[in-house]
């Protein structure tokens, strides 16, 4: 039996396994859950640019779990910066996956990705510093 | 019995010597060091210090290095950090720059070094 706050769910979705009470819910969830997935499958191999909240990620798509891809590449989040074979990353909405053309565009909008974040760091301890 | 061995100690910066003329030269040199620095409170500055890279305002003078109060850039096992500091000792390669315009420019240079590392170090396969 399958239980979400104490309340009974016996439906998941089959792609990221989330509980719901209720069937037609599921069913809209998992046809959401089902495009991201194949998204992120079409773009297996691919360099690609992800994003979500804090999270920067620059890299290529080397599988998929559920509906994340997972990123072999960079990442920038709360002011850390690593290189990574494995990053899952959710990326919810279509604007935070992007396909990039080739290892240069890749390189080009780490490069900006990583002056952004820089730029919002000095903002932020401007007033501290002065 | 040991015979006790004496040394020599500098007031600043507690480094230790073996013969009175050697600390005494050193103190002259340290005391010059501190003496300009502590004429750099206030300033726009970067520093260095074991790998970490400081850039901010000198907010201070301990021994013969500065406390510098900014951000700063630093490495622990292949991982980066971009931190906001409120005090970073520093006391290799201290210079100060013209305006806080420039700090800004070194700071992002600093950020962009770093991104070209992780750039050409990147992982095996990435490339494939």
């Amino acid at each position: 039996m399958n239980r979400t706050n104490g309340l009974f769910a016996p439906y998941r979705c089959l792609v990221c396994y989330r509980e719901f009470a209720d069937r037609d819910e599921r069913d809209a969830h998992s046809a959401e859950c089902q495009a991201l997935a194949d998204r992120a499958k079409a773009l297996v191999g691919c360099w690609v640019r992800a994003r979500h909240g804090d999270v920067d990620v620059v890299g290529k798509v080397r599988g998929v779990d559920g509906p994340d891809p997972i990123i072999e590449g960079l990442e920038i989040s709360g002011g850390y910066m690593v290189v990574d074979t494995c990053i899952q990353i959710g990326a919810v909405e279509a604007d935070e996956l992007v396909a990039l053309e080739s290892e240069d565009m890749a390189a080009e909008v780490w490069h900006d990705i990583v002056a952004d974040h820089a730029e919002r760091i000095w903002n932020d301890a401007r007033g501290a510093m002065e | 019995m040991t015979e006790p061995v004496t040394t020599y100690s500098c007031p600043n910066c507690g480094k230790t010597y073996e013969t009175e003329d050697e600390c005494k030269a050193h103190i002259a040199f340290c005391d010059r060091t501190r003496a300009e620095r502590e004429s750099l409170i206030g300033r726009w500055a970067e520093g260095n210090h074991g790998g970490i890279t400081a850039i901010g305002r000198i907010d201070s003078v301990t021994g013969n290095g500065v406390w510098i109060r900014g951000l700063v850039v630093s490495e622990c096992f292949g991982r980066f950090s971009l931190d906001k500091m409120p005090q970073v000792f520093a006391y290799e390669d201290v210079r100060v720059f013209d305006s806080v315009a420039d700090a800004r420019e070194r700071w992002h240079l600093a950020v962009k070094d770093v991104a070209d590392h992780l750039l050409e170090t990147s992982i095996p396969g990435v490339d494939e």
